[in-house]
C-alpha cells in the first residue's frame, strides 16, 4: 500500500504532465487547475507516507524503509543457475527513510505552492509550462526516493532538462544564456560524479568478490573500509565533489547560481533554491560521507574552509546587489555554506542541524523568492533603487516579507535560528574543524542581518517609490496580496514559526539514522586512520591482538579509551 | 543539585506562564488587525496580558522572598539571613568561598517546559543533552521581573493616550503598536526568566527585534527606518561576540557536564565555572574565564549601548516616545547589565575582564555626559543621559558590586521612564516638536507634566533622598574604593548629569511662556497619560528605599539611613551573592549629595530664565561644537567600517563576475578553440568534403595495412 503511494507520488506528476501537455487549446485554462490538483494529491500522499516516520525512527536495525518498491530494471549479463553471473544490474528501487523524508516533505509542500504562484505570472505557452513543472516534480521526488545509486543519478540529471526549459522559455531577459550556463555548469560537474559512482560500483564488486556489479545504496555505503585505500577514497570524494559541490553550490563553484535564480520564473527560482540545491547537500550526506568516509575526513577541512568562505563571500556579495532577486539568490550561497559547515563538523548535532538547515533554507528562501515574485508581478522591476515604501501600499505583503527575512537571518523563535546555532556550535566544537570555523561562520549571522535588512528597508520602508505606470494589476491582482497569494505564503509562515519552536519535529526522527548510517561509518574510518597513523598509540590503547580490526574495537579505541584494568599507558 | 524548592502561593507551572500572557495579547491584537476591526479598543488584549503578567510577577516576587527567608533561616551556615549583611563578607575567606560559590550556583531553581533543541547524545554516556525551554527563578529574576512588568504596564496604559490625536482618534497603526509592545514584554520576560544561555539569547534577540520594529514604527520616515536598521545591526555586532561566547562556554564546559546535565543551563555552567579560572584558552594567552567574559561582554556592550557601540541609542529616539521610555531607557537596554550580573560567577573569575568593563564604563559615562550638555532635542538629551547612567552601572559591575549595579537599574527604570513619558507629554502638547529652543515656560500650561518631570529630574540628578541618589551613591562609593581617579570621574559625571538634566528642565518649563505654531492651543495631557506619570513619580521617590535600611544613629545618613538594605539581601539569593561593599563612610554621601545640588544650582544660574541664546555655546565655542557633533563618531564609523566593507563586497562581486567566470571562460575556451581550429573542415563545400573523405579512406587503409 505504502509502496503504491510512493510510486504514485513520484510518477503521478509525470502522467499528469502528459495529460496537461496534450490538452486541447480551448481547454488550456484547465492546465493550472489540473496541475494544482495533482500536486495537492502528491502532498496528501507524502503526508500519508510520513505518518510512518516515527515508527521508522524506533526501528533499531535502521534498514527499514517506508513504501519500499524494488524491481530489476536493466540487467546485462549471463543468467545462470544461481542467478546472474558476470554482469551489471540496475534496479528500480525506491523507498523513504529518515534522511530522505524531510526533503520529500519539503518538495511535496513546495510544488503546489509554486504551481499556484504561476497562475497569474505565466501567460504564454501555459500547457507546456505546467507540464515541465510537473516533470520537474517527478525528477525531484525520484532523487530523494532512489535507493539505487544509478537510479539516483538518472533522476539527478533528469531534473536538469525541465529546468533548462523553464528557465530558457519563461525566464527573464537573459534567460537563454542563463539556461545554457546552468545546464552546462552543473552537467559538467555531475559527469565526473557519474564516473566516480561507476568506479565505486565496480570496486564494490571486486571487494566483495562478486562478479555482478550492482549499485545498491546500502551495499555501497557499507563496504569494508579497509579494502578501499585512503588515496582511492580521497580521489573518489573529489569525483563526487565535482557534481555535488556545483549543485550546492559551494564556493567558488557558485557563479551559475545568481544568474539562473534571477532569470528563472518565480516557480523555477523557488524550486531551484528550495529543492534542487539540496540535491547537492543530500548527495554529500548520503553518498560522500558514508561511502568514502576516509575521503570525507581527508577533505573535511577543505570543505570547512570553502563553506566559511562561501558564507562570508556570499553575504558580502548580497550587500552590493541592486536586484532584489539576485540578492536573495546570493543569500543561498551564504546559507548553504552554513549547511555544509555543519555537515563536515562530523558531529551528531552538526549533521542534524545541517539537515534541518536544508529544510529551513527551503522554507525561508523559497518564501522570499515567492514574495519577490509577487512584487515583480506588480511592478515589473526588481531594482532596489526603483522601489521603496511598499509597506504602506501592501501591509500584508510587508508582514510576510519581514517574517521571512527574520527567518532567513536566524531570529530566535523562528526556524532559521535553530539550524544556524546548532551548525555553528558543531563547527566550533568539532575536532575536525574547530573554534575558528565557528567564529568565522558566525560572522554570517551579522552580515546576514546587514544585507537582508538593507533589502527589506529599501523595498518596504521609507517614502513610497513606484516605477511609473505601476502597479500593473491587469492579471487580476490587487494592490496588496490576493487571497490566493496569502494562501500560498501562509503555510510557509506557519511552518517557519512551528519549526522554530519545535524543531524536533524534523530532528527527532533523524538522529538515530544519522548516527547509524553516517556517523558510525565516519567514526570507524577515524579510528582506523588513527591507528594507521599512530601505531604506538594503538598498541598502548589496546594491547590485545585478537580484537584488532573489528569495528567495535575501533570505536572503543577512539571514543571510550581503555577499559579499566585492561592495560593502558605504561 | 538544583534545589527543588516549592513556591507557597502558586505552582512553578503557573509562574512559567508569566511571559506568555502578553504574547497572547499581542497575537489577539494581530488577529484584530487581520479582521480589520476598528482599532478603538485594540489595546485591551495587550493591556490585560501585561497586567496579568505584572500580577504574576508581584506574586512571584513575594513568593521568592518568602522562599529565600525559609532557606535562609534553615541553613544559616550556608547563606546569610535576610537582614544580616555582615555575614556576606565571609566569602573573601578561602574555605567559605567555595561554599559560597556552590551555594550561589545552586541558588534558585529551574522549571523546564520542554526540550527545545537536541544537542545529540554523548557517545560514552548514552544520555541526551538538551537546550530546553526552561526558566530560572531566583532573587535576580524576581527583582527584574517586578519592575519590567510593572513599568511596562504603566507605559502601555500611557500609550493608550499617547497614540491618539487630540480628538482621541487612534493613530495609524495603533493595533500594530500594541501588538509589538506585547511582543516586547514577552521577549523581555523570556530574557529575564531564561534558564540557559540559548534561551537568554532568544530573549536577547527578540527584544532587539521589537526595538527594530518599534523604532521603525513610522517606517515611511527615512530617519526612522534608518535608525531601526542601525539599532538592529549595531546590536548584532555585539550579539556576534555574545554568540561566540556561548559557543566558547559550551566548548570549555560541555566535557564537565555529568549525566542529566545540560551544558548550557545556568546551574550547570555556574557550577563548573571555577574550571575556567586558570585554564588557558589558547587565544592570546587569556584564561578561559577572561575569554568567555570578554565575548559575553560584547553582547552587553551592544545591548546596553556602551562605548564603543552606543551609537544606535540616540538614533533610536526616532521611535514613538513610549517606546523610548520602555525599551530604550527602562528595560531592554538594561539587559546587558542583567546578563553580566547574572554571569557574576564567570566574570568575577577574571580581573582583566572586570577592568575592561570598568574602563568602558568610565569612558562611556564621561563621553556621553559631555555630549548631553550640547544637545537641544529633549529625547536625545535623555538618551545620552541613559547611556551615561548605563555606564555608571557598568562601573558598578567593574568594581565587583553587581548588586549595586542592579539597584541602579531598578531605580533608573522608574525615573527614566518618568522623564521620557514627561517628554512625550510635552511633545504631545507641542504638536510633535521636541527641540527645547522652540518652547519655554511650559509649567504654566502643563502643570502636572512639569511637576512630575521635576521629580524625575531630581531623581536623575541624584538629589538626596530620591531614588537615583541612593543607587548612584553606592556606585560612586565602590568607584572610590576601586581607585580614587575612577571615583573622582564618577563624581564629576554625576555633577554633569545634574547640570544637563536641569538645563533641559529649565529651558523647557521656565522662562516666558512661548511655543511653536504646530502646538496650536497647548493643553495638559489626558488623565490616562497623567496617572502613569504620577505613579512613576512615586516610584522615582520611593524605589530607592528598597535598597536602604532605616537605622537611626550617628553613623547613618542624616542620622536615619544606612545603605544596603532589603534589595541587596533579596538579590543575595541569586547568582550575584553578597559582594563586599567596603566601608565608604558618610562623608562621601554628603559630598555626592552636594555635587548634585551644585550641578542643579549651576544650571539654575545659567539657564534658569530659559535664555534664547545658549550661554554654554558662547562660552565653550569649539569644544561645544565638538560635543554637539557627538565627537563625529558616527562619521568615523562610517568611514572606518561601513564603506570599506561595502567596497570589499563590490570587489568580491566583481571577482565573481570577472575572475571566477573568467577562469571558467578559459576552461570552456579549450573546446571553443578546438572547434575554431576545426571549423574550416565543415564549410558546406562539397569539394572539401570529398577530399577529406578520400584522405580519410587512404589514411584508414594505410593504418589497416600497417596493423596487419
Amino acid at each position: 500500500m505504502a509502496a503504491l503511494a510512493l510510486n504514485l507520488l513520484i510518477f503521478l506528476p509525470l502522467l499528469a504532465a502528459v495529460v496537461v501537455w496534450t490538452l486541447p487549446e480551448r481547454r488550456q485554462a484547465l492546465a493550472p487547475q489540473l496541475s494544482l490538483a495533482v500536486s495537492l494529491v502528491g502532498l496528501a500522499l507524502a503526508a500519508l507516507l510520513l505518518v510512518g516516520l516515527p515508527g521508522l525512527a524506533r526501528d533499531e536495525s535502521g534498514a527499514a524503509l517506508i513504501g519500499e518498491a524494488r524491481a530489476e530494471w536493466i540487467v546485462v549479463g549471463e543468467r545462470a543457475a544461481g542467478g546472474l553471473r558476470d554482469g551489471v544490474i540496475l534496479r528500480y528501487h525506491v523507498g523513504l527513510d529518515a534522511l530522505s523524508a524531510p526533503l520529500i516533505a519539503l518538495t511535496a509542500l513546495l510544488v503546489p505552492l509554486s504551481v499556484a504562484c504561476s497562475f497569474t505570472a505565466v501567460r504564454h505557452r501555459v500547457r507546456e509550462y505546467y507540464a515541465w513543472l510537473l516533470v520537474l516534480t517527478t525528477g525531484m521526488l525520484g532523487v530523494f526516493a532512489a535507493r539505487d545509486v544509478l537510479l539516483f543519478y538518472i533522476f539527478f540529471e533528469f531534473t536538469l532538462v525541465p529546468l533548462y526549459f523553464l528557465i530558457g522559455i519563461w525566464g527573464g531577459p537573459e534567460r537563454r544564456y542563463a539556461a545554457s550556463k546552468f545546464f552546462l555548469y552543473t552537467f559538467a560537474g555531475s559527469v565526473i560524479t557519474f564516473a566516480g559512482l561507476l568506479y565505486l560500483g565496480i570496486r564494490a564488486a571486486q571487494i566483495d568478490g562478486l562478479s555482478v556489479i550492482d549499485f545498491d545504496l546500502v551495499r555501497l555505503s557499507t563496504l569494508s573500509l579497509t579494502q578501499l585505500s585512503t588515496t582511492e577514497q580521497s580521489l573518489l570524494f573529489a569525483a563526487l565533489f565535482c557534481g555535488f559541490a556545483i549543485k550546492v553550490p559551494l564556493f567558488p563553484l557558485h557563479t551559475w547560481l545568481p544568474l539562473a535564480h534571477t532569470e528563472a520564473p518565480t516557480a523555477g527560482s523557488v524550486l531551484l533554491a528550495a529543492v534542487l540545491l539540496k540535491l547537492g547537500t543530500y548527495g554529500f550526506l548520503r553518498f560522500s560521507l558514508p561511502m568514502v568516509p576516509h575521503g570525507a575526513l581527508a577533505w573535511a577541512q577543505v570543505m570547512g574552509v570553502l563553506a566559511v568562505l562561501g558564507i562570508i563571500w556570499g553575504a558580502l556579495c548580497c550587500w552590493v546587489q541592486r536586484d532584489v532577486k539576485k540578492l536573495v539568490a546570493y543569500s543561498s550561497v551564504s546559507h548553504l555554506g552554513f549547511c555544509m559547515l555543519g555537515m563536515f563538523s562530523l558531529l551528531p548535532v552538526g549533521l542534524s542541524g545541517s539537515v534541518l538547515y536544508m529544510v529551513n533554507h527551503g522554507l525561508s528562501t523559497g518564501a522570499l523568492f515567492l514574495v519577490v515574485g509577487m512584487i515583480y508581478e506588480r511592478y515589473h522591476t526588481r531594482d532596489l533603487d526603483q522601489l521603496g515604501g511598499l509597506a504602506r501600499q501592501m501591509p500584508v505583503l510587508a508582514s510576510f516579507f519581514v517574517l521571512f527575512v527574520l527567518s532567513s537571518i536566524g531570529l530566535p523563535g523562528l526556524n532559521g535560528f535553530v539550524s544556524e546555532i546548532t551548525v555553528l556550535l558543531a563547527a566550533f566544537n568539532s575536532d575536525v574543524l574547530g573554534p575558528w570555523y565557528g567564529v568565522l561562520g558566525a560572522t554570517g549571522i551579522l552580515l546576514g542581518a546587514v544585507y537582508m535588512l538593507y533589502a527589506a528597508g529599501k523595498v518596504l520602508f521609507g517614502p513610497l517609490k513606484e516605477p511609473p505606470g505601476t502597479p500593473d494589476l491587469s492579471a487580476g491582482l490587487r494592490r496588496d496580496l490576493t487571497g490566493r497569494e496569502i494562501a500560498i505564503l501562509a503555510p510557509l509562515a506557519v511552518l517557519v514559526v512551528v519549526l522554530g519552536v519545535a524543531p524536533r519535529l524534523v530532528t527527532d526522527p533523524l538522529d538515530g539514522a544519522l548516527q547509524s548510517q553516517i556517523l558510525d561509518r565516519v567514526h570507524e574510518a577515524r579510528a582506523a586512520s588513527a591507528i594507521q597513523h599512530h601505531p604506538a598509540y594503538a598498541a598502548e590503547v589496546h594491547p590485545l591482538p585478537d580484537g584488532r580490526g573489528s569495528e567495535e574495537w575501533y570505536t572503543t579505541a577512539l571514543f571510550i579509551g581503555p577499559e579499566p584494568g585492561e592495560g593502558g599507558p605504561p | 543539585m538544583i534545589a527543588s524548592a516549592t513556591f507557597s502561593v502558586l505552582s512553578p507551572a503557573a509562574y512559567a506562564t508569566l511571559p506568555f500572557w502578553p504574547l497572547l495579547g499581542a497575537v489577539l491584537a494581530g488577529v484584530l488587525i487581520m479582521l480589520r476591526a476598528r482599532p478603538q479598543h485594540a489595546h485591551w488584549p495587550v493591556v490585560l496580558g501585561v497586567a496579568l503578567s505584572a500580577a504574576l510577577a508581584v506574586t512571584l516576587f513575594v513568593d521568592l522572598g518568602q522562599n529565600a527567608e525559609v532557606t535562609g533561616s534553615t541553613s544559616v551556615t550556608e547563606s546569610p539571613s535576610l537582614s544580616g549583611r555582615g555575614q556576606g563578607e565571609g566569602e573573601s575567606g578561602d574555605p567559605t568561598a567555595a561554599l559560597e560559590l556552590g551555594r550561589r550556583a545552586s541558588s534558585g531553581f529551574s522549571h523546564t517546559l520542554y526540550g527545545w533543541i537536541s544537542l545529540g547524545e554523548k557517545i560514552s554516556l548514552q544520555n541526551r543533552q538538551w537546550l530546553s525551554v526552561s526558566f530560572h527563578f531566583d532573587g535576580l529574576t524576581g527583582m527584574m521581573l517586578l519592575f519590567v512588568t510593572v513599568v511596562s504596564l504603566i507605559i502601555v496604559v500611557y500609550s493608550i493616550g499617547y497614540m491618539r490625536d487630540h480628538h482621541g482618534v487612534p493613530e495609524r497603526g495603533y493595533e500594530r503598536f500594541f501588538a509589538f509592545l506585547g511582543l516586547f514584554v514577552f521577549s523581555m520576560c523570556m530574557l529575564v526568566m531564561a534558564g540557559n544561555f540559548v534561551l537568554l539569547y532568544l530573549g536577547w534577540e527578540l527584544v532587539g527585534l521589537c526595538s527594530y520594529l518599534l523604532i521603525g514604527f513610522d517606517y515611511h520616515r527615512p530617519a526612522a527606518a534608518a535608525a531601526a536598521k542601525k539599532a538592529f545591526i549595531v546590536n548584532r555586532i555585539g550579539d556576534f561576540g555574545f554568540a561566540v561566547g556561548i559557543f566558547a562556554l559550551y566548548y570549555f564546559l560541555s566535557g564537565c557536564a555529568g549525566p542529566g546535565e545540560n551544558p548550557l543551563d545556568y546551574a550547570v555552567v555556574f557550577k563548573y565555572a571555577p574550571h575556567l579560572a586558570d585554564a588557558d584558552s589558547g587565544f592570546l594567552g587569556m584564561s578561559q574565564a577572561t575569554l568567555v567574559s570578554l565575548l559575553l561582554l560584547c553582547g552587553a556592550v551592544g545591548k546596553s549601548a556602551q562605548f564603543p557601540l552606543y551609537v544606535w541609542l540616540p538614533d533610536a529616539m526616532e521611535g514613538p516616545t513610549p517606546v523610548s521610555a520602555l525599551i530604550h531607557a527602562a528595560t531592554m537596554v538594561t539587559a546587558g547589565i542583567y546578563m553580566v550580573a547574572r554571569c557574576t560567577p564567570i566574570f568575577e573569575l577574571s580581573a582583566g575582564a572586570l577592568d575592561v568593563i570598568l574602563t568602558l564604563g568610565v569612558i562611556g559615562a564621561v563621553l556621553t555626559a559631555t555630549m548631553a550638555l550640547a544637545q537641544y532635542d529633549m529625547k536625545r538629551i535623555l538618551a545620552y543621559s541613559t547611556i551615561s547612567q548605563l555606564a555608571f552601572m557598568f562601573v558598578g559591575l567593574g568594581c565587583r558590586v553587581p548588586d549595586s549595579a542592579v539597584f541602579h537599574v531598578f531605580t533608573h527604570a522608574w525615573f527614566k521612564a518618568l522623564l521620557f513619558l514627561g517628554a512625550g507629554s510635552v511633545m504631545h502638547a507641542m504638536g510633535g516638536v521636541i527641540d527645547v529652543r522652540r518652547f519655554s515656560g511650559l509649567r504654566h500650561v502643563l502643570p502636572w507634566t512639569c511637576g512630575t518631570m521635576w521629580v524625575g529630574c531630581l531623581a536623575l540628578a541624584g538629589f538626596p533622598l530620591l531614588a537615583g541618589f541612593w543607587s548612584k551613591d553606592e556606585i560612586v562609593h565602590a568607584a572610590f574604593e576601586r581607585h580614587v581617579v575612577v571615583g573622582v570621574l564618577m563624581l564629576a559625571t554625576a555633577g554633569l548629569t545634574a547640570y544637563y538634566t536641569f538645563r533641559m528642565f529649565f529651558l523647557c518649563f521656565h522662562g516666558k511662556p512661548r511655543w511653536p505654531e504646530e502646538a496650536g492651543h497647548p493643553h495638559e495631557s489626558p488623565r490616562v497619560m497623567l496617572v502613569p506619570l504620577v505613579l512613576l513619580a512615586l516610584g522615582a521617590v520611593l524605589a530607592g528605599y528598597l535598597g536602604v535600611r532605616f537605622a537611626p544613629g550617628r553613623d547613618s545618613f542624616l542620622g536615619l539611613f544606612q545603605p544596603h538594605g532589603f534589595f541587596h539581601s533579596y538579590l543575595g539569593h541569586s547568582t550575584i551573592g553578597h559582594p563586599d561593599h567596603g566601608h565608604g563612610g558618610l562623608g562621601l554621601m554628603y559630598l555626592s549629595g552636594a555635587v548634585a545640588v551644585g550641578g542643579i544650582v549651576l544650571a539654575w544660574v545659567r539657564y534658569g530664565a530659559a535664555p534664547e541664546v545658549d550661554p554654554d555655546r558662547k562660552l565653550l565655542g569649539g569644544l561645544w561644537n565638538l560635543w554637539h557633533a557627538k565627537y563625529y563618531v558616527d562619521e568615523l564609523y562610517d568611514d572606518l567600517f561601513v564603506r570599506p566593507l561595502r567596497n570589499f563586497g563590490r570587489l568580491l562581486f566583481a571577482t565573481d563576475n570577472r575572475g571566477v567566470d573568467g577562469v571558467l571562460w578559459l576552461i570552456t575556451g579549450v573546446p571553443r578553440g578546438l572547434a575554431f581550429a576545426l571549423h574550416f573542415m565543415q564549410r558546406g563545400v562539397l569539394k572539401t568534403y570529398a577530399l577529406s573523405m578520400v584522405l580519410g579512406l587512404v589514411l584508414l587503409m594505410l593504418l589497416w595495412s600497417w596493423m596487419a
